[in-house]
């Protein structure tokens, strides 16, 4: 299957073609979908922790939305990038543990909205909420170690 | 058409000449007590410790450029760098102490002593480190005032030399497979951090994060009134 997918019209542009417009840019493309998942998630992550607390916690529900557009961005070209090395990075132990932290990371992002901002404020657990902070912190951190680490192992 | 050669000749008396001019700057401010002055002599700091940045690069860039034209000693342009990279470092922590005492003028009224201190101590290092870049920098293409070749010819090879030069530290990079995907996750952490916190003060400017205010969920104290 890796294979075929590896073969397809797609891939074989976005791993040959000779033009900033096919592997570079999508690349580009997934960079900045990290930076909008992972910048918008830390942010959030960092505030429940308790830094920047002359600044209110609700307003911050608007940063979910770029939050999302990061994750569909990343996930869209990160499919784009596989497909073009199916076969490498199919059988990289180092891909499924970054796919493990990007899903880790995801969960903790829906189960935040879930605790902080779609409760009612006398039902959200302080301490929960930190501790899902802080592995969020920890899951985009291994994800993005694991996503440099994919280039060079 | 302008080159790194080009750029680095524009730019590479910017920070030796600024060093000193923010200095006598900060002195004068001393001298007659005046913080106005304080504040100009640390944004001058900070804007040249900011322009010593592409001098540092095309420097690099110029070397690859220019180390095989007739004239050019090899030596004198890996003394050249070594030297460069010492007191580049030197003026980059001068400029963050810089920007700290301007955030201290900001937020505190005054920057503490220690800080302004500092500054004036790392900016007189600097200066001194400057002057020993820029003298294998001139002697790079000027064999009138370049030493005895006979010195140069006995240094030890760029592999070879010892200490804090940017040989040493090119082959640290590449003697070690860790570093590299180290310092680029590290980069790729700083950016998701520095994005993160841009878009969100963005937003907050642009007035889509106004949001309603609302008790605190997170933290339990009355007067917190939406931030925990």
């Amino acid at each position: 299957m890796f294979e075929w997918l590896e073969a397809t019209s797609l891939s074989v542009w976005v791993r040959e073609a000779q033009t900033i417009w096919a592997f570079p840019m999508i690349l580009t493309l997934h960079t900045f979908g990290l930076a909008l998942l992972v910048g918008g998630s830390v942010v959030i992550d960092l505030r429940l922790l308790g830094i920047g607390r002359q600044m209110p916690v609700a307003p911050l529900r608007m940063l979910f939305r770029v939050v999302w557009a990061g994750f569909w961005l990343s996930l869209i070209t990160g499919s784009t990038l596989f497909a073009a090395y199916a076969t490498m990075r199919g059988t990289s132990p180092v891909f499924y543990a970054k796919l493990l932290f990007v899903a880790l990371g995801v969960s903790t992002v829906v189960l935040i909205r879930r605790a902080v901002f779609d409760v009612p404020a006398e039902i959200a657990a302080a301490g929960s909420v930190k501790l899902m902070a802080l592995l969020s912190l920890a899951a985009w951190t291994a994800a993005i170690t694991t996503g440099r680490l994919l280039a060079y192992l | 058409m302008t080159n790194s050669p080009h750029l680095h000749l524009l730019l590479n008396h910017a920070p030796t000449v600024g060093t000193v001019a923010a200095l006598c700057l900060l002195l004068l401010a001393f001298a007659r007590r005046n913080d106005h002055l304080k504040h100009a002599a640390l944004e001058v700091l900070f804007l040249v410790s900011l322009l010593t940045l592409p001098v540092y690069v095309t420097g690099v860039a110029a070397e690859a450029q220019i180390e095989s034209l007739p004239g050019v000693s090899v030596r004198a342009a890996e003394r050249h760098q070594d030297a460069a990279l010492v007191a580049f470092v030197c003026m980059q922590v001068t400029g963050l102490l810089a920007w700290i005492g301007l955030w201290q003028f900001r937020r505190l009224a005054q920057p503490a002593a220690g800080v302004m201190g500092a500054v004036v101590l790392l900016g007189v290092m600097t200066v001194a480190l400057m002057a020993r870049a820029a003298t294998p920098g001139g002697e790079i293409r000027h064999p009138e005032i370049r030493a005895v070749e006979a010195e140069s010819v006995a240094e030890p090879a760029a592999e070879t030399r010892a200490g804090f030069g940017s040989a040493s530290v090119a082959l640290f990079v590449t003697k070690y497979a860790w570093v590299w995907p180290a310092a680029e996750t590290l980069h790729f952490l700083g950016l998701c951090l520095v994005f993160g916190v841009v878009l969100a003060v963005n937003l907050r400017i642009l007035g889509a994060m106004k949001g309603r205010s609302r008790r605190c969920t997170v933290c339990s104290h009355g007067a917190c009134s939406g931030s925990a």
